[in-house]
């Protein structure tokens, strides 16, 4: 039992940087309707951009958190302006952006992968609570715990931005109909802008947290995290941020818990056939209550 | 050029393989499947070949063909899950697949070593290379404008189109979808012999997603763009790394984005000289919107030669007690919105039936139910006394039901000649190799098909040249190309919505007698119209709907001197006396000062 619970916490905390990561991500393909391939590069970028604040710029580690961020946050706008908004005033359909962010997904995973000489990197070890908590049997690091608490108070604050503040309304508003928003004197372009923005840099802290969990910043770290956000954006349903928390978690959990009571190698496969399985029985996602409709 | 073929040799090499997974892609999106899974199905392939060739000796041309039906067998077991889905998410399942796969491969190690991978010795030689190549090509070539050619673009564009013209959506991406398992098989086999090593990641997302990328860049209008694709994906990386310490593939992601910004459509694009005709015209006139454009100057001269003059009065012979549609009690509604309202009443089959009605009166949603686009709440259709309640549009298609649309709906990518024949499908017997056999009656179908788009082309009036694009006819001619197509699959009933809308006079003029010989031929002909002189003047009966109720059946003048009608339909009594005139024109044609 102690190992189960152990287990659940494992996974939740995994499940967390997915969360957080597909928060942003799912943002995007409901705001904008970008299914966006480079969205993983972002973490890179932010861990990267971070790990050089730190060790470089000898900022504290909570000051290179927040460079990591904003300069993944600002990659994000950079690559929006220069590659989605051409599209965007063509009117273009889902398969185009796609390509062009396959395009960035090669630019920023080629200039990481430079930029880290393909090297696998770590923080210093004085960058990092390296404690944990013990309790009944169960061991909590600390990171598990910041993680976790991180993804809380991100999906908290997002909620709220995106569903109580006028600038959310907006953002809704542009998802559903970027037309008749621009007529009702909502101004796509600074709604686009901020979306990116905030995607990008939620990508940076997922990145930035289990690059700290995992010991790990190399130019595949957003990689996996690109694959298992997307993977929990369609489990949890798009255009709803707690169903993308909620996929997070559920692919987390799916991950430890399948690894562990049913076979290490083969714990992939039950995340994706787990996808697989919702996109069959329930594509509109485990919250969604519709189904975003793209403009293809 | 010796030099540079051999300096590039292995390039080249794996520029044909990649072309396999390019062209792979290319066939499913044709289809408008957006589809990352050729580089799963190119993995079972892949795998297959590594077994045989390595523990029991099989030559490679006999592995390439195993390899194209190993990519069949694959695509078939994918399909079950993967068709099922909207368009949309098809892509996101395949995305799924492709890791999968790679999860497989980790773990059966039995058969692919694991993480560790596998060699596999290299067999193909260069010749084979150009032997698959050229085959492919041929058959691509070949199909592009073939039966499955044509439906697949009918599909892709406007599937409810393709559907109400009899064409399957289903069984034609089904179709596709095997041809791109064939394609991704040989890819397979083609591929894990070049690298001579399979691991977990030799088929990988990464690859998956440069793939769709080439396809784009090279034009996903043509199969050619493909090739053209995948040869600059692997050349260009390869030419600069001479020049490059790192980083030389930063290229491709750079070409992509200018390509998507700059050249949409692709390197490689049948339309581009058309396109770009079309866009300075409409910047200097209103080419697409009316009528007044230049070439309908000479239009209505031509019509002029056509017209007879003749209309409803001269119908001499009762309509039928027998209907060609009835519909009971029918009732639709969206949220809480009623479109359709417990809608009962009957064509007569050889009649030209008008609908009128106010805006958001039900009427195209009447027609919906009718072609089974939409399905009704409750109510029974009966089609010639054959309930067809419930059947899906092809079903309701192949009933020879044909319909046009309220907004033109043409295929952008065919000819005039070509969408029309599109409608034609259903009447075509060659399968799929008879094109590429090149067989006989496969010529001959494509000359008869052709002399009869042609004679259906004349008949509805169309301006313009049989092998230009449609989408640069202009409007009130894409219009009659639709009706064209609708024809094309010989309906016994036509439903039309709108069909003289942005026509002036002379154009209606001229569809209205179309339809009047249409019925002379036996044709049922179900007209929407907001044009009320159409319906006075040439349709025997009509209804008037609004809030999805009948307020009026009877012949056209009557429905139109009702006075609950011309309260409900134009509210103030200047527009009522404008009808009276227009009765009055009708009832005294001669007076008409045109």
């Amino acid at each position: 039992m102690t190992l189960f619970i152990q287990q659940c916490i494992n996974g939740v905390a995994l499940g967390s940087s997915y969360a957080m990561f597909a928060m942003g991500f799912g943002l995007v393909f409901a705001t904008m309707g970008i299914l966006n391939v480079a969205h993983g590069t972002y973490a890179t970028w932010g861990a990267i951009i971070a790990l050089f604040a730190f060790t470089n710029l000898s900022l504290p580690m909570w000051g290179a958190i927040a460079v990591g961020v904003v300069g993944a946050g600002l990659i994000g706008v950079v690559v929006d302006q220069i590659g989605f908004e051409p599209l965007r005033r063509r009117g273009g359909g889902l398969l185009g952006p796609i390509i062009t962010s396959i395009g960035f997904w090669i630019i920023l995973g080629q200039l990481a992968l430079i930029a880290t000489g393909a090297r696998i990197k770590t923080f210093p070890r004085s960058a990092l609570p390296r404690g944990f908590v013990k309790t009944g049997g169960l061991v909590i690091p600390y990171h598990q715990i910041i993680t976790f608490f991180t993804a809380i108070a991100l999906l908290a604050v997002m909620y709220l931005f995106v569903n109580r503040t006028r600038a959310g309304a907006e953002m809704r508003a542009v998802g559903w109909d970027p037309k008749s928003s621009a007529l009702s004197g909502v101004n796509p372009r600074r709604v686009v802008i901020v979306t990116s923005f905030l995607a990008a840099g939620m990508a940076a802290v997922a990145g930035i947290l289990s690059a700290i969990s995992t010991n790990n910043v190399s130019f595949t770290l957003g990689e996996g995290l690109l694959l298992k956000g997307f993977a929990a954006v369609i489990v949890g349903g798009f255009g709803d941020l707690r169903g993308a928390y909620v996929g997070g978690l559920i692919i987390g959990l799916a991950e430890i818990l399948g690894a562990q009571y049913i076979s290490n190698s083969f714990r992939d496969f039950f995340t994706f056939g787990l996808l697989i399985l919702i996109l069959v029985v329930r594509p509109q996602g485990l919250l969604g209550n519709r189904i975003v409709t793209l403009r293809a | 050029m010796l030099d540079l073929i051999d300096q590039y040799a292995v390039t080249l090499e794996f520029s044909v393989a990649y072309a396999l997974f390019a062209l792979s892609t290319y066939v499913a999106l044709r289809g408008g499947i957006l589809s990352l899974a050729a580089v799963p199905l190119a993995a079972v392939a892949g795998f297959v070949s590594l077994i045989l060739i390595e523990d029991h000796g099989v030559p490679i041309e006999l592995m390439l063909v195993i390899g194209v039906f190993v990519g069949i067998a694959a695509a078939l077991v994918m399909s079950l899950p993967l068709l099922r889905l909207d368009s949309h998410w098809v892509a996101l399942a395949s995305i799924a697949f492709v890791l999968m796969g790679r999860v497989v491969v980790l773990n059966l190690d039995s058969v692919t070593n694991g993480a560790v991978g596998a060699p596999i010795t290299r067999t193909i030689q260069p010749w084979h290379l150009i032997v698959v190549l050229s085959v492919v090509s041929w058959v691509m070539s070949r199909h592009r404008r073939s039966r499955l050619g044509l439906a697949a673009e009918s599909v892709r564009t406007f599937p409810e189109v393709a559907s109400s013209l009899g064409i399957d959506v289903i069984s034609t991406r089904r179709s596709l979808w095997m041809v791109s398992g064939a394609l991704a098989g040989l890819a397979g086999v083609v591929y894990a012999n070049l690298v001579q090593f399979l691991s977990p990641d030799t088929f990988h997302v990464n690859v998956a997603f440069i793939m769709l990328a080439a396809v784009v860049l090279g034009g996903a209008h043509h199969w050619f763009g493909a090739l053209v694709g995948a040869l600059v994906f692997t050349m260009l990386p390869d030419v600069l790394r001479q020049y490059l310490d790192e980083g030389e593939t930063i290229v491709n992601g750079v070409l992509l984005i200018a390509i998507m910004i700059f050249m949409p459509r692709g390197l490689v694009d049948p339309t581009r000289r058309v396109r770009r005709r079309l866009a300075r015209l409409s910047t200097n006139t209103h080419l697409a919107t009316d009528d007044d454009s230049v070439d309908d100057d000479s239009a209505s001269q031509m019509w002029d030669l056509h017209l007879t003059g003749r209309t409803v009065e001269a119908v001499v012979d009762p309509l039928s007690d027998r209907s060609a549609i009835a519909v009971e009690r029918l009732h639709k509604t969206f949220g809480g919105l009623v479109a359709v309202d417990e809608l009962t009443f009957s064509i007569p089959e050889r009649s030209v039936f008008g609908v009128v009605g106010p805006n958001g009166a039900g009427k195209s949603t009447l027609l919906a139910m009718i072609s089974g686009a939409v399905e009704p709440d409750s109510g029974r259709i009966k089609l010639f006394d054959e309930d067809i309640t419930g059947l899906t549009a092809v079903s309701v298609a192949r009933k020879r039901v044909a319909r046009t649309y309220q907004t033109v709906q043409l295929f952008e990518d065919l000819t005039v000649l070509e969408n029309i024949i599109v409608g034609f499908d259903q009447q075509r017997i060659t399968n799929f190799w008879d094109p590429v056999l090149m067989t006989r009656r496969s010529r001959l179908e494509q000359v008869e098909l052709a002399e009869k788009a042609r004679a259906l082309m004349d008949r509805v009036g169309v301006i313009g040249q049989p092998d230009q694009f449609a989408v640069t006819l202009s409007y009130a001619n894409q219009r009659r190309v639709e009706i064209a197509r609708a024809l094309a699959t010989d309906p016994q009933v036509l439903l039309l919505d709108e069909p003289t809308a942005g026509m002036h006079k002379l154009g209606t003029q001229a569809v209205g007698e179309l339809l009047l010989e249409l019925r002379d031929q036996g044709l049922t002909l179900v007209v929407i119209e907001h044009n009320l002189e159409l319906v006075l003047n040439y349709c025997q009966r009509s209804v008037v709907m609004d809030f999805g109720q009948v307020l009026y059946e009877g012949p056209p003048a009557e429905c139109l001197a009702d006075p609950d009608v011309i309260e409900a339909y134009f509210g103030r009594k200047a527009d009522a006396e404008r009808i009276e005139s227009l009765i009055q024109l009708r009832q005294h044609p001669s007076s008409s000062t045109r």
